[in-house]
């Protein structure tokens, strides 16, 4: 049994060994590792996963594998073919730790958070260590607005993996959340730091460097920003995050030109409804109605099929219907389903534009407050809640977070929120 | 004004996949991502070690150290910057480390090849550079070579996850096809003159220990889950004190006696893979490409109730030759 010619028996090893002696001539000459990527992978996983009706961890991994592929293209079919390829594994094996994981974090990708933390518990439960969970956990605590939740999960993650990049840039989140800006920033910054050390894989390096521009960018940092970006694309040259990091600035220092073109490259390869309700909105400002129009009516198409695409992008709808799509009534309904599953500061500050859009000012404003509770450092939370002061009368208060916008960043101001400042001062 | 709220939502969203796409999806194998602490960066996670004579060069000693399970389907096909690789070799039997051969990795260039340096200690101290995917001769005898290739281990990783379900039937190797980053190094018996009789452990340190491993699923199986980190940071002088007792329930829980478990346990602690490099018998001596080590140790575990897993060897052919292992898939 142990002999090492075993089943395949003495002539067939021969030929195999001669077979890959005569392979190891090309394949061993100094060339370079053969190519990896999520779609080789993904090919081989499903080949295997059909070879062996058993394997269950083939299947797990080939729900990670339509993971990172959704991760890289922003494609939401890619975190439904992962939710399946998890579930497949766990009904081989219920009690297989990481498809129960991975699948927390396919259903979180699919903004089903509730479903995603009870998910995570349910590994937590078993190994309140594990670091996948903690991480799902958080992150959709996070955006489900169940703060103290998420502040137990950051702190039990710290402990897990003191140091690691991902807690790093948990911890970025969550200063950020709370307004802690310098701290938020020298988070992200030791996340971009740690996983360049770690050697990580080009794509998180460059979440990394994105993410510690969009916080410089928040902050008012146009230089500081763009040089994380250009960090970011210098890492991974079509990386999602930093360039639409890089169309913020551009944008800022108005340029709609440069952020159009940039948009045009990630709505080819990449077209989200988030990209293309911004190339319409650069496409308008720059007098292109026509092709406004077009991009504005792919983002709706995409953002409102059935499936998890009209729940994930609930709240892009909602923004799009209250402004340019004049439909504020429809879009404070789905501001208010999209509230129930995703009830974080950023879901409130929704909510409360569309009942002000919708003359509720009382309503709006009350949900502002709770949109700002947490002190979040949020230019675009302050022109809100100042255009809904405005509504109601308090024009000191108004102008008071108006002065604040501009002294961020004059960028940050809307044509409504410039012209409200000119008009009280 | 309302971009900003997309950009910040789509960037929080990519945080709950960022963690997952690291791989380490639960291959708890021979040392496969064994625990959590590593499984975030599956680079500095150490598969596999061999130690066996050259079967083409007799007078040479191979070491073997594989990482990265699964490269280039899930994990990286580089090694970790500030990240050292180390062999080290106990030469007196004390389970203390006497010599050192340490690898380190700088960036890779547009094809994917590393700058790699070897340093020793303990023996003759050199400083030895190169690249990865070539042989890089060690001017006092003998080479290496770091690279990617074809996993070596083999084993129904199934059939055991499943609880021990193996069969004739169905039993396939988990690891047909799949790649791993290694570092295969041959130097001439000679550099341990006069010791023949060695014992050899890897580790990857950053510089704070993260992994470590001698002999085949030591951590694996007879490590608690809760102190798989506590036993990967450990030293293998300290594992019959620290780790003693814990192996010892664990053998017990798999239906040894109290005799045997402790004799198991003191045979297999310090994990420490011992070898006689004047001789070209395999597992428990050393460990070579070809043996097939889960069915010895399952049928040490398991008192010779549960045989084999119905794997008897690789997918594909190992090299009679340096490097020795087949190339990738």
């Amino acid at each position: 049994m142990n002999s090492p010619l075993g089943r395949r028996g003495p002539s067939a090893s021969a030929v195999c060994a001669l077979a890959a002696a005569l392979g190891a001539g090309a394949a061993f000459a100094g060339d370079p590792p053969p190519p990896s990527g999520p779609e080789a992978a993904i090919r081989l996983l499903e080949k295997r996963a059909a070879e062996d009706p058993r394997d269950f961890l083939t299947r797990t991994l080939l729900g990670g594998a339509h993971a990172r592929r959704g991760r890289e293209t922003g494609d939401l079919a890619c975190y439904v073919r992962a939710e399946e390829a998890f579930r497949d594994a766990l009904r081989l094996k219920a009690d297989h730790v990481p498809a129960s994981t991975g699948l927390a974090g396919a259903l979180a990708s699919q903004h089903r958070f509730r479903e995603a933390l009870e998910a995570a518990g349910g590994v937590l439960a078993k190994d309140a260590a594990d670091g996948g969970a903690l991480a799902v956990a958080y992150d959709a605590a996070m955006e489900a607005g169940l703060y103290p939740r998420a502040a137990e999960a950051l702190a039990a993650l710290e402990k897990a993996a003191p140091g690691a990049p991902a807690a790093l840039a948990r911890s970025a989140l969550w200063a950020e959340v709370h307004g802690a800006m310098e701290k938020a920033v020298e988070r992200a910054d030791a996340a971009a730091k740690a996983s360049a050390e770690a050697g990580e894989d080009p794509e998180a390096r460059a979440w990394y460097e994105a993410r510690a521009g969009d916080l410089r960018f928040h902050r008012g940092d146009l230089e500081g920003a763009k040089a994380r970006f250009d960090a970011a694309l210098a890492i991974h040259p079509t990386h999602p995050a930093a360039l639409h990091g890089l169309v913020a600035v551009r944008r800022a220092r108005g340029d709609e030109a440069g952020a159009r073109e940039i948009l045009e490259k990630v709505a080819a390869a990449a077209p989200t409804p988030g990209v293309l309700f911004d190339l319409s909105e650069v496409l308008a400002a720059l007098g292109k109605a026509e092709e406004a129009e077009k991009a504005q009516d792919r983002a709706v198409a995409l953002a409102t099929r059935e499936g998890p695409w009209r729940r994930t992008y609930r709240r892009e709808m909602a923004e799009f219907l209250v402004d340019r799509g004049g439909d504020p009534e429809r879009a404070l309904l789905l501001a208010r389903e999209d509230l129930e599953e995703r009830g974080d500061v950023h879901g409130h500050a929704v909510l409360a534009w569309c009942l002000h859009r919708c003359g509720k000012q009382d309503e709006a404003a009350a949900e502002m407050d709770r949109a700002m509770a947490l002190g979040t450092h949020e230019p675009s939370f302050w022109e809100r809640a100042a255009l809904i002061r405005l509504a109601r009368g308090e024009k000191e208060k108004a102008l008071e977070l108006l002065e604040r916008v501009r002294a961020t960043g004059a960028w940050f101001l809307g044509d409504e929120g410039r012209r409200a400042l000119e008009s009280l001062r | 004004m309302g971009s900003t709220l997309l950009r910040r939502a789509a960037i929080t969203a990519g945080l709950a996949v960022l963690v997952l796409g690291a791989p380490g999806v639960g291959l708890r194998a021979a040392d496969h991502g064994d625990a959590p602490a590593i499984r975030l960066d599956s680079r500095k996670d150490i598969n596999d070690v061999y130690v066996f004579q050259s079967p083409s060069t007799p007078a040479n000693t191979v070491f073997v150290m594989t990482v990265s399970p699964l490269a280039g389907t899930l994990s990286p096909v580089d090694f970790a910057r500030k990240t050292r690789y180390e062999f080290v070799v106990d030469r007196d039997g004390d389970a203390v480390e006497d010599a050192v051969f340490s690898f380190t990795f700088g960036k890779p260039d547009a094809l994917g090849v590393q700058p790699v340096t070897l340093k020793t200690s303990g023996v003759a101290k050199q400083k030895v550079t190169g690249k990865t995917t070539m042989n890089v001769a060690i001017p006092s005898g003998g080479q290496f070579r770091c690279g990617v290739f074809d996993d070596p281990f083999f084993f129904d990783l199934v059939g055991f996850r499943a609880g021990l379900q193996f069969s004739a039937a169905n039993s396939v190797d988990f690891f047909r096809g799949f790649n791993t980053l290694a570092i295969v190094m041959e130097v001439p018996i000679a550099t341990f003159a006069p010791d023949v009789n060695l014992g050899v452990w890897a580790r990857t340190k950053t510089p704070k220990q993260l992994d470590r491993m001698g002999r085949p699923a030591i951590n694996t199986v007879l490590v608690p889950s809760a102190r798989k980190d506590e036993f990967n940071r450990g030293q293998p002088a300290d594992d019959r004190v620290v780790f003693g007792d814990a192996a010892i329930a664990i053998l017990m829980a798999l239906g040894n006696d109290m005799p045997t478990s402790v004799a198991l346990a003191d045979t297999l602690l310090p994990d420490v893979l011992t070898v006689d490099i004047s001789n070209a018998g395999g597992f428990l001596n050393g460990r070579r490409l070809t043996d097939d080590v889960i069915d010895i140790e399952l049928n040490l575990l398991s008192g010779g109730a549960i045989p084999t897993d119905f794997v008897d060897n690789n997918d594909v052919a190992f090299l009679p030759t340096f490097p020795y292992l087949a190339p990738p898939h």
